[in-house]
């Protein structure tokens, strides 16, 4: 069976989206905020988000917003490359109010040899397909959602829902962040492993124990939880069970 | 200053109105290009009736700088007579909802821009006639260009159908719920600290008290 090319009827789009909207009004963290995202982007068949500020993303200000959720070397990958300078969705999205897919001309024709290369990488990466809705408001950065997931597809109703939901999602991010008045780092979503390993490193387990208790190489677990740093921007194990407790939403019990 | 004008005063308002029917015209068909059925230079249609209630935006010289239509969801309005296949579930209706159009600003480039000081009255007077009046929810239909910066004003606002286009614009049906937190919310970003909407009566009250 392909996922993701199931048509869905108007109202169970309409209904998703509802239902992501409502949540996003009563939450409080930006971290809640980009989960409640995610789960209602994959029902609608798009594995992966991101709702950004359009600007160079290594010198975003406080006011920026920066949430995602992409396989994780793929975010690690393309900062340090700095796609950002060449991202062509972004691009694209700088110019519309409108959204738009990628199997959009705009998004197929016309793209320079680093740019074609990104799209394969990104390929490769998982990231085939994506739908991306511009944020354009008076006064404001501009700003871009995008979901991305493996497969194509093109449901009017899945897009509209992706327009609203999208619309929604920048304006709740921009406000939480306001209101926390956090510094805006590039920040993403910590995955369910790296959280898993978290939990278990704050009860005192080493990673031998916990690579035993998931069944999973010594060496994955020490990844998941060097990667769990790098999101919550911290060096020590200790600072991230803390940050990762302190944003509310992760409960560690 | 915001002034209510109804089926009471609308008397006392005539010239103002006939300004209204055409600074609409300039703002809905000149400027955004829309396809309404009206008189060269007048846009005035089926919806502006006796029931029909004002808010507009009037300074200190007297000049009318913007307006928003309020109709009854009891009665025929946009949304039930040319929008209801914008609603999932039905259009809203109700005593305590009303329908708002024809919003508009004359001092700023861009609607609703939190420094237009025509908008944040019209918002405000809004809030306050509808707290006052025990409308408790006011439906809109408006462009999904416009939607963010309708979003971004504070107040509560529920979508009633998927983003639909119509006319080579994509529309969006949504309500607004007028509650007394986000009145304090949405003045503060706009730096409203005060009424205002225009009290003929209390000013004749002081006036009787200072005689």
């Amino acid at each position: 069976m392909i996922r993701g090319v199931v048509a869905l009827a108007d109202l169970q789009a309409f209904q998703i989206a509802l239902d992501f909207i409502e949540a996003a009004k009563r939450t409080q963290s930006l971290e809640r905020l980009g989960q409640l995202f995610q789960a209602s982007a994959r029902k609608l068949g798009f594995a992966h988000y991101a709702c950004v500020s359009c600007l160079e993303f290594d010198a975003l200000p406080q006011d920026a917003v920066f949430l995602a959720h992409y396989p994780d070397d793929w975010t690690q990958y393309y900062l340090e490359n700095k796609y950002d300078r060449i991202d062509r969705i972004l691009q694209i999205s700088l110019g519309t109010s409108m959204p738009f897919n990628w199997d959009n001309d705009n998004v197929i024709h016309g793209r320079s040899s680093d740019q074609q290369r990104f799209f394969d990488e990104a390929e490769d990466a998982g990231l085939v397909y994506g739908v991306t809705v511009p944020i354009h408001v008076v006064g404001a950065y501009p700003g871009a959602v995008n979901v991305v997931g493996e497969f194509h597809q093109a449901d009017p109703s899945v897009e509209h829902a992706l327009h609203l939901m999208g619309v929604y999602m920048h304006d709740r991010a921009v406000k939480l962040g306001e209101e926390q008045d956090t510094p805006h780092l590039p920040r993403q979503d910590l995955s369910p492993r790296e959280l898993e390993c978290l939990k278990w490193a704050s009860a005192g387990k080493t990673d031998w124990e916990i690579s035993s208790l998931l069944s999973i190489a010594e060496r994955t677990v020490h990844a998941h939880i060097e990667n769990a740093k790098r999101k919550l921007g911290v060096h020590t194990r200790l600072q991230a069970v803390v940050k990762a407790f302190l944003s509310s939403n992760y409960y560690f019990k | 200053m915001i002034h209510v004008v109804s089926a009471h005063n609308k008397a006392e308002y005539k010239s103002y109105l006939r300004q209204l029917w055409q600074q609409r015209y300039d703002v809905f068909v000149e400027k955004m290009g829309w396809s309404l059925d009206c008189a060269d230079g007048i846009e005035r249609d089926q919806f502006d009736r006796p029931d029909t209630v004002y808010l507009l935006c009037i300074d200190e010289k007297d000049r009318l700088k913007g307006g928003m239509r309020l109709l009854p969801t009891t009665k025929p309005h946009l949304m039930s007579d040319l929008f209801p296949h914008l609603c999932a579930e039905g259009v809203p209706s109700g005593d305590t909802t009303w329908e708002i159009s024809r919003f508009y600003s004359l001092t700023g480039r861009h609607m609703m821009l939190e420094r237009d000081k025509t908008a944040s009255e019209l918002i405000c007077g809004l809030y306050e006639y509808a707290l006052m009046n025990r409308i408790e929810k006011v439906s809109c239909v408006a462009s999904m260009v416009l939607f963010p910066t309708i979003l971004k004003a504070g107040w509560d606002v529920t979508p009633l159908g998927l983003p639909t286009v119509t006319d080579d614009e994509v529309i969006l049906a949504f309500l607004i719920d007028l509650n007394e937190r986000d009145y304090k919310t949405v003045a503060q970003n706009r730096k409203i600290t005060e009424s205002v909407l225009y009290a003929p009566n209390l000013r004749e009250e002081q006036w009787e008290i200072a005689v």
